[in-house]
Order: C-alpha cells, then sequence, then structure tokens
C-alpha cells in the first residue's frame, strides 16, 4: 500500500464515506416518526474508524458535528471487547461524549462479515452512528428544554451507553422502562422508541453499505482511504493555521459567567492551542456545556476558516488542542445542568473564537429557544437574528447563525396547529452594530395568545451585547416582554417562564450582530 | 417554397435552450427533419426560434412567413428561467397583510452554505411592499376588514413611480380569498397590468412559499408576455408595433402557438404563466424520455439528460412524478411541476487538482470560451478528458471551433494541457490515466446523486432502463449504468434534441388543486367531491379559452394528497371510497418510509385534478422483433480509445447508416449529428427496428 493517496481514489473514496452517510441520513428521516427528525431535519449521520475518529457525515445541524466523535469514542473506552457484533449502543450522557439529553445517539460498531477463525474477540473495523433530537426526553417541562434546571435529572433520561439491540434483538422492554421508570418521565416513549429504531435501521445501512465496500475495495484500502481522508482534511486545516495570528478573548454571559479563550499558533508545525483556562467554574443553572459541544464549536469554527469544500471529519482537528480545565462551565461534573451549554453557551464559544482570532465580529450569541404549550399543545422554536460583520463584509439580517441553522414553521401552519396569531416578524432595523462594516440586523416576533399557555424563553445577549471588532460597534442587546390584554407591559429577563392568557403578546426582539471596524 | 396541403401542416417543435436552440419539425407529408441553431446571434437573427423555421421552410429574410401551411409551433423556452437566475424581471410591488413585510425575506431562516462567515442570501424579486390592514385566522373569522382608502392611496404611490406589476399575498387567503379579491379589484381600477393573487397563483397553505410563487409569477409573467409577442409578431409577420390587445388577426387563427410548462403539459401562449414557466425545456425532455420509451416498450426508467453545464435526472414508472413544492435560484416555488434532479456536472464542468485531490466542477466553462478543445482558451473540462482518451474524434465534429469559429476541434492544445497536468500530478500516471480519473469521478458523482433519489423513493434502479440523452449522455451512459448496476440503455434517434421531440409529443395539461387540511372521514369525502367538480368545471374552462372543445380525448384524473395528522409529507394517492384510498396510503407509505402507522389519523391536505388532453400521436409503432438477424455494420474508422486501462482499436459507426437490428460489439463508437455514444466493454449494442439504439450489459 502507498504512503501517498492516490488522487483519484482519495477523491473517489471521500465521495463515498460521504454519501454513506448520506444514505443513513436518507434511511433515518425516511423511517423516522417524530416531526423533529422528519421535517425539521434535526438529526445527523456519520461514519467512524476503527478508534472512534470521524470519518465523514452529512450535516444539518453544525453542533452536531464535531462531538459525535466523543460519543463512540466513550463508547470504546467503556465496553471494550464487550462489543460484539449484533448489538447497537445508545447514549445521550453529556457526562460521557453527549451535548445535552435530547440529542440521543445510537451506535452501530461494524465488524467483517468474514471474521478470521480463532479469533475470540473480533474488533469493529468501523462505526457507524446516528445521532436525533427528541422531541421530548422527559424533564420537568414539555420538550425537555427547561429554562430553569438545576440538575440533569431535572432534564429528563440519561443513556450511558446502553445496549439498545443485544445480539440482533431490539431491548424494547428494557428501554421503554429506562424512558418511563424516571422522577421525570418521558412523555412519549412510544415516540421515542420508534425513533431509536428509525436510528438503528439509518446505522444498518451504514454498516451494510461499509461491508460492501470492503467487499469491493478490500478493507486495507478502505482502512488506509479513511486515513488519507482525514490527513486531506488536516492538510487543510493545517493550511489556514499557517495565517492566523495569536489572540485572547473573553465573552461575557448575562448571567455573569465569562468564556475566556487563549489561542497559540505555532507556525512551525502549523498547529494551535486553544486554551479556555480561565474560563468561569461550573454553574448552578443550566449553561454549563459538556466538553463535546466546545469541541463542535471549535471543529465548526475552524472549518469556515477554509474557504473549500473539504471534507470535515476528525482529522481537521489533528492540528488543535483544546485545553478546557475540569470543572469549569465547559467541562463540568455531574449532575450539573447543562441543557442550555448546547444552544445558547455554543453560540457565544463559537463569537469568542472568532473575537481572538479577529476574524469577526459576535453573531447574535443565542439561538432565542421559545416554547408555549399547555397539556394539549406544546410548541418550540428557534428565533434568527443578525450575524456579525467581519472584514469586508456586512452581517447579514435575520439569518440563522454559527450552530445551527433549523427552519421555522410556517405562520399559517404555525396558527393553523396552534391557538395563537402571529402578530408580526420583522427584521429590526437598526439594531446591528455600526461600522466600516454593518452588523447584521436582529427580528421583532409578536406572538398573540388566543388560549391559557405557559410560555418559555432561553436566551443570551439580553445583557451584554454581541460585541463589535476593530472599533466596530456592538449589535442591540435582545429584549422579551409581554404585552398584556390590559395594556400593560412586563420585561422578562434572558431566561423566563411565564402565564399568558388570552389577548397577551409575547415579544421577542433578537439581537443585531456587532460592527467591524471604525468609519 | 413548400406546397400547401390543406389537411396536413407543418408542424415545429421547439426547445430553446440557453446556448443551443433545438427544433424538430415535422412536413405536410410526415418527414422530421432536425435543426440546431445559437439560440442568441443579434448580427444575424432576431429570434431563434423563428430563424429555425424560416430555415426549414427556405423563407427569405425580407419574405413573409406563411402561417397558412404551419398548423402548430410548441416551445420551450429558458427566457424566464434566465430572466429569474439573473434577476432581470419586472418591477413589482408586493402587498401583504400588516406584520408580514419581511416574512419573505425572512423566509425559514435558514441559511444556504452552512460553512460561509458572509451568509448571502437570495435577493429579494419585489422592489417595494405595501402592508395592508386587514386578517383573517385559520377558521376563518374576519378579524380586521380591508383598509381600502390606505391601499388604494399605498397602490398609486407604487403604480406612480412606474410599477405596473403586483403580489398580493394575505395571510390564510388561500382558504379565505375575499380580502385578497378585493384589493385585486382596486388594483385594477388603478390599472396595473400583472396583478397576480397568490389564492389563484397557488390556492395552498404556506404563506411563505405560496407568497414566493406569487411574487415569482408577478416578476415573470410579464417578461414571458412580452416574449410570446415577440414570437407573435414575428411569426404571424406583424410590425413590433401593430399589436395590440385585441390583436386577433387571421394570421393567429392559421397557426396555433403553445408552450410548455414546467408540469410537463403544453398551454395556449396567451395563458402562459411566469410561476409555470422555470422548468419549460427540462419537462419537455422528461416528456420526451418517457414518450419514447413506452413506444419502445419500456416501463420503468431512469431519465439522464446530460448536458453542458447541468445534468437533469428523473425517474418514471407508469406516471408523470411531481414535486410540489421546489426551490429554484433562492425562491420557493409551491406548484406541480416535473420532478427533475439536477446534478452540477456536465461536459463543460471545470477539472480541478488542489494537490491532493482531484475534483471535477462545480464551475462550468459553459459555451464560451467552453472546454479547452474548443480552442478558444479555455480550462481543462470533462470533454477534454473524452477527447484525450479517445472518445471524442475531431475528424467527426465540424469545423466550427476556434476563435473564428472554422476550426477542428484542438486536440493538441488538450494533449498539452494533460501534459501539464502529469507534471503537477507528479503521481506515475501519464496523460489518459489522468483523464479516465477525472472520468471516473464525474461519472460517480452522478451515479450517486441517482442512486440518492432511488433510495429516496425507495425503488431499486437496477430494474430500470437508463433513457439517455442530451449532448454529452451517450459518452458516459454504459460507465453510469455500469456504476448503477443498470443493465440497458436506451438511445433514441432524436437523443440529441430529445426535449424538441418530447415538447412535440406532449399534451394539454391543466392541473388545479385545493388546500382542504381536514381529518379525511366521510364528512370530508363529500366536501372533497363538491371541489371536485368546482376545479373539473375551472380546468374545462380553460381548456376551452385554449379552443380545445374536443370532449372525447379528455381524460381527466382525481388525486389525494393525504398525510398523518401531526406531520408535513403528505403522499399522493388516487381518489376512492376512504378503504380504498386508506390502502393505498399505507402501502405508499409502507414502501418509502418502511413503516405504517395504525393509531394516527389521515388529513387530506391537497386535493388536485389533472386535465389531459393529447395534442399529437405519434405514429411509429414498435413492431415486434422478428428472428435474431445478427447483420454485421460496417465501421467507417477504426480510432485508438483508452478504456479499462488499456488503448483499444475501436471502430467508428455512423448512426444513420446502421440498419435495424445491427449488432455492434465493444468498443465501439457511434456518432451522429446531435452526439456521440460510447459502447464500453462488457456491452452490446442493437438497433431496434425503429433505429432505437438499445445498449445491453452482456458481461461484466
Amino acid at each position: 500500500m502507498k504512503t501517498q493517496p492516490d488522487p483519484v481514489r482519495l477523491e473517489i473514496f471521500n465521495n463515498l464515506y460521504q454519501f454513506i452517510a448520506e444514505q443513513m441520513g436518507i434511511v433515518l428521516q425516511n423511517t423516522a416518526m417524530s416531526v423533529n427528525i422528519k421535517e425539521r431535519l434535526d438529526f445527523s449521520c456519520a461514519i467512524f474508524d476503527s478508534s472512534g475518529s470521524l470519518v465523514a457525515n452529512a450535516p444539518h445541524i453544525p453542533i452536531h458535528l464535531g462531538s459525535m466523535s466523543e460519543s463512540v469514542r466513550s463508547l470504546i473506552k467503556d465496553k471494550k471487547d464487550t462489543i460484539k457484533p449484533g448489538n447497537v449502543y445508545i447514549s445521550n450522557n453529556p457526562y460521557n461524549g453527549g451535548t445535552h439529553l435530547p440529542d440521543v445517539t445510537v451506535i452501530t460498531p461494524v465488524f467483517s462479515q468474514f471474521p478470521k477463525p480463532h479469533t475470540p474477540h473480533p474488533t469493529p473495523l468501523f462505526y457507524v452512528a446516528s445521532r436525533g433530537h427528541q422531541a421530548d426526553i422527559g424533564g420537568i417541562t414539555p420538550g425537555s428544554m427547561p429554562p430553569h434546571s438545576k440538575t440533569i435529572e431535572e432534564e429528563g433520561i440519561l443513556f450511558d451507553n446502553f445496549l439498545l439491540v443485544e445480539a440482533g434483538k431490539f431491548q424494547e422492554n428494557a428501554v421503554r422502562e429506562i424512558l418511563t421508570n424516571h422522577k421525570y418521565p418521558a412523555r412519549n416513549a412510544q415516540q421515542n422508541i420508534a425513533d431509536f429504531k428509525a436510528q438503528t435501521a439509518a446505522n444498518n445501512r451504514g454498516l451494510k453499505e461499509l461491508q460492501k465496500m470492503v467487499d469491493k475495495y478490500s478493507l486495507e484500502t478502505v482502512q488506509t482511504y479513511m486515513k488519507f481522508v482525514q490527513d486531506n482534511a488536516e492538510e487543510s486545516v493545517r493550511k489556514v493555521i499557517d495565517v492566523l495570528q495569536n489572540g485572547e478573548f473573553t465573552v461575557q454571559l448575562d448571567n455573569q459567567a465569562k468564556i475566556h479563550v487563549k489561542i497559540t499558533i505555532d507556525q512551525l508545525t502549523r498547529s494551535a492551542i486553544i486554551d479556555f483556562t480561565g474560563t468561569s467554574p461550573q454553574l448552578d443553572n443550566n449553561f454549563n456545556a459538556p466538553s463535546a459541544v466546545t469541541q463542535s464549536v471549535v471543529l465548526y469554527v475552524f472549518r469556515t476558516l477554509v474557504k473549500d469544500n473539504i471534507p470535515l471529519n476528525s482529522g481537521c482537528l489533528k492540528p488543535l488542542q483544546i485545553i478546557i480545565p475540569e470543572g469549569c462551565m465547559l467541562n463540568p461534573i455531574y449532575p450539573a445542568a447543562v441543557v442550555a451549554g448546547n444552544v445558547e453557551t455554543s453560540q457565544n464559544i463559537a463569537n469568542c473564537l472568532y473575537g481572538a482570532l479577529g476574524i469577526m465580529a459576535a453573531s447574535q450569541g443565542t439561538m432565542n429557544n421559545f416554547t408555549f404549550g399547555n397539556e394539549k399543545y406544546q410548541y418550540y422554536e428557534t428565533i434568527c437574528g443578525g450575524s456579525g460583520a467581519g472584514k469586508n463584509y456586512h452581517g447579514t439580517d435575520a439569518v440563522q447563525t454559527q450552530m445551527t441553522n433549523s427552519r421555522l414553521t410556517d405562520p399559517e401552519v404555525l396558527e393553523l396547529r396552534f391557538p395563537v396569531l402571529l402578530e408580526s416578524f420583522a427584521i429590526r432595523n437598526n439594531s446591528g452594530g455600526k461600522g466600516e462594516y454593518n452588523g447584521g440586523n436582529g427580528v421583532i416576533r409578536k406572538i398573540y395568545f388566543l388560549e391559557t399557555m405557559t410560555a418559555g424563553i432561553l436566551s443570551s445577549s439580553r445583557i451584554n451585547p454581541p460585541f463589535g471588532l476593530q472599533g466596530g460597534q456592538a449589535g442591540e442587546v435582545g429584549k422579551n416582554y409581554v404585552m398584556r390584554n390590559n395594556g400593560t407591559q412586563e420585561q422578562l429577563d434572558s431566561t423566563a417562564t411565564i402565564e399568558m392568557q388570552p389577548g397577551d403578546i409575547f415579544v421577542i426582539e433578537s439581537p443585531g450582530g456587532g460592527g467591524y471596524g471604525t468609519k | 417554397m413548400v406546397s400547401v396541403n390543406s389537411s396536413e401542416k407543418w408542424q415545429f417543435w421547439v426547445d430553446r435552450g440557453g446556448t443551443f436552440t433545438d427544433i424538430v419539425a415535422k412536413s405536410p407529408q410526415g418527414k422530421i427533419i432536425i435543426d440546431k441553431l445559437l439560440s442568441e446571434n443579434p448580427e444575424q437573427y432576431q429570434d431563434a426560434p423563428i430563424q429555425g423555421i424560416r430555415d426549414i421552410l427556405g423563407i427569405g429574410k425580407n419574405q413573409p412567413i406563411p402561417t397558412e401551411i404551419i398548423g402548430v409551433v410548441k416551445m420551450g423556452t429558458t427566457v424566464a428561467t434566465n430572466a429569474l437566475l439573473e434577476r432581470k424581471g419586472e418591477r413589482v410591488v408586493f402587498v401583504t397583510t400588516k406584520g408580514f413585510k419581511d416574512a419573505l425575506r425572512i423566509g425559514y431562516q435558514n441559511r444556504p452554505d452552512l460553512f460561509a462567515l458572509q451568509i448571502t442570501l437570495p435577493e429579494m424579486l419585489y422592489e417595494t411592499v405595501i402592508e395592508v390592514a386587514e386578517r383573517y385566522n385559520a377558521q376563518g373569522e374576519e378579524l380586521e376588514s380591508v383598509n381600502r382608502e390606505q391601499v388604494k392611496q399605498d397602490l398609486q404611490l407604487a403604480f406612480a413611480r412606474g410599477i405596473r406589476s403586483c403580489a398580493i399575498v394575505f395571510m390564510h387567503s388561500y382558504r379565505y380569498p375575499k380580502h385578497e379579491l378585493e384589493v385585486t379589484e382596486i388594483a385594477q381600477e388603478i390599472g396595473f397590468t400583472q396583478i397576480s393573487v397568490s389564492h389563484q397563483v397557488s390556492p395552498l397553505i404556506k404563506f411563505v412559499s405560496r407568497g414566493d410563487t406569487t411574487v415569482v409569477d408577478a416578476y415573470l409573467s410579464p417578461i414571458l408576455r412580452r416574449y410570446v409577442e415577440q414570437v407573435k409578431n414575428n411569426l404571424y409577420n406583424l410590425a413590433d408595433d401593430s399589436y395590440s390587445e385585441q390583436g386577433t388577426t387571421n394570421n393567429q387563427q392559421l397557426t396555433k402557438l403553445m408552450f410548455m410548462q414546467s408540469n410537463g403539459g403544453l398551454v395556449d401562449a396567451d395563458l402562459f404563466q411566469g410561476k409555470d414557466s422555470i422548468l419549460s425545456g427540462p419537462a419537455g425532455g422528461v416528456v420526451g424520455a418517457v414518450k419514447t420509451c413506452e413506444i419502445a416498450g419500456f416501463k420503468k426508467i431512469i431519465g439522464f439528460d446530460m448536458g453542458g453545464t447541468s445534468t437533469d435526472v428523473s425517474h418514471y414508472q407508469g406516471e408523470y412524478e411531481r414535486s410540489f413544492e421546489t426551490e429554484v435560484a433562492g425562491v420557493r416555488l409551491r406548484s406541480p411541476m416535473m420532478a427533475i434532479h439536477t446534478v452540477a456536472a456536465g461536459g463543460s464542468s471545470i477539472l480541478h487538482f488542489d494537490g491532493n485531490r482531484y475534483r471535477v466542477g462545480p464551475d462550468s466553462a459553459g459555451s464560451n470560451p467552453g472546454a479547452a478543445c474548443y480552442g478558444r482558451g479555455g480550462q481543462l473540462t470533462i470533454t477534454d478528458c473524452n477527447v484525450m482518451v479517445g472518445k471524442l474524434q475531431p475528424q467527426f465534429f465540424p469545423k466550427v471551433f476556434g476563435k473564428n469559429a472554422n476550426l477542428p476541434l484542438d486536440k493538441q492544445i488538450v494533449i498539452e494541457k494533460f501534459k501539464q497536468l502529469v507534471e503537477e500530478i507528479n503521481y506515475g500516471r501519464n496523460e489518459e490515466q489522468i483523464a479516465s480519473g477525472f472520468l471516473a469521478i464525474a461519472v460517480n458523482n452522478m451515479a450517486n446523486a441517482i442512486k440518492k433519489i432511488s433510495l429516496q423513493k425507495g425503488y431499486d434502479v437496477s430494474e430500470y432502463t437508463l433513457c439517455c440523452f442530451g449532448g454529452a449522455g451517450g459518452q458516459h451512459a454504459c460507465l453510469i449504468a455500469d456504476a448503477l448496476g443498470m443493465k440497458q440503455i436506451f438511445i433514441h434517434p432524436y437523443a440529441g434534441v430529445l426535449s424538441a421531440y418530447g415538447i412535440g409529443l406532449a399534451d394539454i395539461i391543466i392541473i388545479k388543486e385545493k388546500s382542504v387540511e381536514a381529518i379525511c372521514d366521510e364528512t370530508s369525502l363529500n366536501t372533497i367531491q363538491t371541489i371536485f367538480s368546482e376545479l373539473i368545471t375551472l380546468a374545462k374552462q380553460e381548456l376551452a379559452a385554449q379552443g380545445e372543445t374536443d370532449k372525447q380525448k379528455i381524460t381527466i384524473s382525481k388525486k389525494v394528497h393525504l398525510k398523518y395528522v401531526g406531520t408535513d409529507s403528505s403522499l399522493v394517492v388516487d381518489y376512492g371510497n376512504l378503504n380504498n384510498m386508506k390502502q393505498q396510503f399505507e402501502s405508499l407509505h409502507q414502501q418509502r418510509y418502511g413503516f405504517i402507522v395504525t393509531d394516527k389519523n389521515l388529513i387530506i391536505e391537497t386535493v388536485s385534478i389533472e386535465l389531459i388532453c393529447p395534442t399529437y400521436q405519434p405514429e411509429v409503432i414498435e413492431p415486434e422483433p422478428t428472428s435474431i438477424k445478427n447483420i454485421q455494420p460496417q465501421p467507417i474508422d477504426t480510432v485508438k480509445v483508452y478504456m479499462n486501462n488499456s488503448w483499444q482499436d475501436t471502430p467508428v459507426y455512423q448512426r444513420e447508416e446502421l440498419q435495424s437490428e445491427a449488432i455492434i460489439n465493444s468498443p465501439a463508437i457511434i456518432v451522429e449529428a446531435t452526439g456521440t455514444n460510447i459502447i464500453e466493454p462488457g456491452w452490446q449494442g442493437k438497433i431496434s427496428n425503429s433505429k432505437n439504439l438499445v445498449l445491453s450489459k452482456i458481461f461484466e
């Protein structure tokens, strides 16, 4: 086997690995029952080499990118040689490679179809995994995105490399037991189980395609090119690192916690140390982010620096050494609550990294997670805002930024399914920070309630604005408030839960992005 | 000049594409004539289709076209598609419900490129917005009536600024259109010449995509109108300024002018609308593929139309497949269109080497400068790979290349450029090996795209026939089929102009739809019966307006779009009783998604009717093959082609000279006027009685 990849095969294998991940995604989207996976595409599928390194994935949601690899590695570490053909594992443990509880990962080890005789413990050749966002996984509020959770238990059910399929048999009873036998059980265990089955089916597709590939090209070739595609991605990132400068940056969250990063570039080895020392210790709210989240954000940010269509895999992370002290809010200790880490803290880690690199002013720094519901209805959405300006470009108004790209329900469908009226949804003029290049504007979203319901908002950048860079001004902070039917107005904090009465209007003004450069 | 025959007249079937305009003409005697000319050539002619008609009829530049001998001109055109891509449509005012002025701009708030720091969103098509104080809720209660005075003032202001086209889109109007109608009336009084109203353009739920569709319609319809008028003026020999509103001249009654719509059906020129025009040409290709394959006896086909910049893939197994929501150039279109999957890879896709891996496209050399072998300074492309490996031979191409369009294909420059690549890549590979490598990548990309849509829809592509057409299709057909495990390839004699041919064979199709969004039960079944009769009446009126009154010819099918409660993905079934529709739905759901849900109600999302009125019945019928005669065809040349990692002596055949039932063994090249077909090792070609070329896989 050559030590240099054949450039034709490199591209063909690169496309094939990617295509296997895409096929898994199609199977998952087709066979899933929940609207979240089937229609909002809140899922990702990926394939991994025998060490758990990401080889290829079909990304829909950036936050899933780097973190799945951590789940696979934790499985390898935990289960070692008990991993057998026909077994499938399930995990969402934020303290063992997961991000937050609703994101459940199903992992299938791939073995050779023709095991060598006299090997009592065959080892997996590859792993395939799929992650889907569960509409509900238990916890103190429907939808499992509680604004005020204090411990992980309040956020729902935790699977820790649980054996979902044992020797080909789906452990339905055992899974249902876990989903329902909890202080705050899952509200629709049947749907969870259906989605887990769909994820298993998606993995099966990946397993079969990988086995076919081995048949066609030989195991050695398939494994060698798994390494080559990672080398290729690694090289692309090293090329970018070449031209970066050292930097240091701090982002303050609304709850007074701060994220601090220091990036040190080594031009000689074309590598970077990304050190989060100095970040606030673990919090008593749910803005803690498991280390897999930070790893995801780092991978995403460095991937965006490469202005080319490169494969996205663990190779991208090789030139990057990430340091996150244990016990800080980016590497919390069980049983800290973490649900906002994935959706809110992650956005601010991204801003902090772009700030340290001096590349782009802050984007809105939140996903504006808005929920409402009662016994009959449950609804969840994330709301767009302004993106940050950078060298030579303005930010963009009203768009999903950084770690999310989820779609919004159409206003007519929203009003048909839920007892609300969308009063207005408009660009929030002059909310982007001014500069040589202006930040993008946020939005104003007003929802009028027709029935009594509980509404919740989980957001950031309500006190500390998205920063400007190189003399550019900060974007406007966001606002959450309720206009009561009787004409009064109630201001809300960054995270809040409130009872809505018929005739009340919930208003969310999302933050603008920061400006870049002085005018 | 051609003599006049009163019973049979000329027919012209035209596909006006971005680069070339293809024309298939049928003479009164039934003879087919093919012509291909540049779509834009202002020094020579104003309008390519008209020039083509003149050329074929032998009419001089200043002579009038004898419309009395032309029965019909059927046309597909990219005029509107180009206006959309280049954002060169009409100035539009977007009129919408108060609070929603930015709703189309924000859309579903997602960004197109996950990894771009600078987020670039598609430019909006409207110039200005008017918000109207008015509101219905989802249940049809009028919460606020239209403030007519204010609307009138605002519209007058837009009119005064010179805007003549408006798009009216109100919340829940797909079901409760009263307010839209009120405002339409006001706009008419003011004098707007194009008024696109959302409940008429697309009577379906989803504000954002219905809104986009309405704006596109307002943006493109005036462009189409002008184009139709231009064609009419040229065809009917009217001076540019003599075309008037009442303008039905005698000439117009003689020659019918029809256009191809995105849904695969023809429509009278005067009724051609912007929202239905986007896939005008490609839809003709699907119709051509389906109709020619059906005649030849192939029931399950993958349409594979490989052109210069892109490749269009379609799927057929007995019914045209349509998508009901399509995104084109950043615009969401909620209108039934042929389901066509476009891959950004074609003959002109540019080759890249980034230091580690080869890549093909997605950028294209286009038609100018075009591929390197065109001799106009272009970069290496897929076409050049085929020149390098000998699959394309300059001696079989007309001398229309080079700066002055008078030289043969330039093989020398291709060899030189590949030599440079050999040094740059430095991996111990020679020129032809590198060219084959790039071809393998392009083939893989296209095969993966086909595999992906087949997986999405749950069918097994290996049972299908690959219907191959378009300029570059035949060069890659065997390789694509091999990559997909397909065993049979069909290449029609008019494969090079199959879109134009398909436009000729197409039917008039009128699709009418309406949102229902109700639980599927006996009550709603009664409701939809009423809706069906309304829709059918509408469709028949529209057909009559196109001058078609022959009720014998038409067929009408009724469809119901069903989905499980709480979900968004509907499946289309034939209208029937409750049990029957449920069974159809469950079997489709099982095939596509692998499961069914027993405890969930079904929702009727939409109902639709499709009225079909044939316009032309091809008389060609495939006779049963008699005995297998192995007629040994004579090659016109033998050339060296690099296939399967070695140079092979390869005979070249002229397709037009091949007799019925001729068998062509691999390797071989079959050249024809509009394309080159390669028979790769393992394949065998056979000419059918109707001169179709059918390739079969005979060994691995």
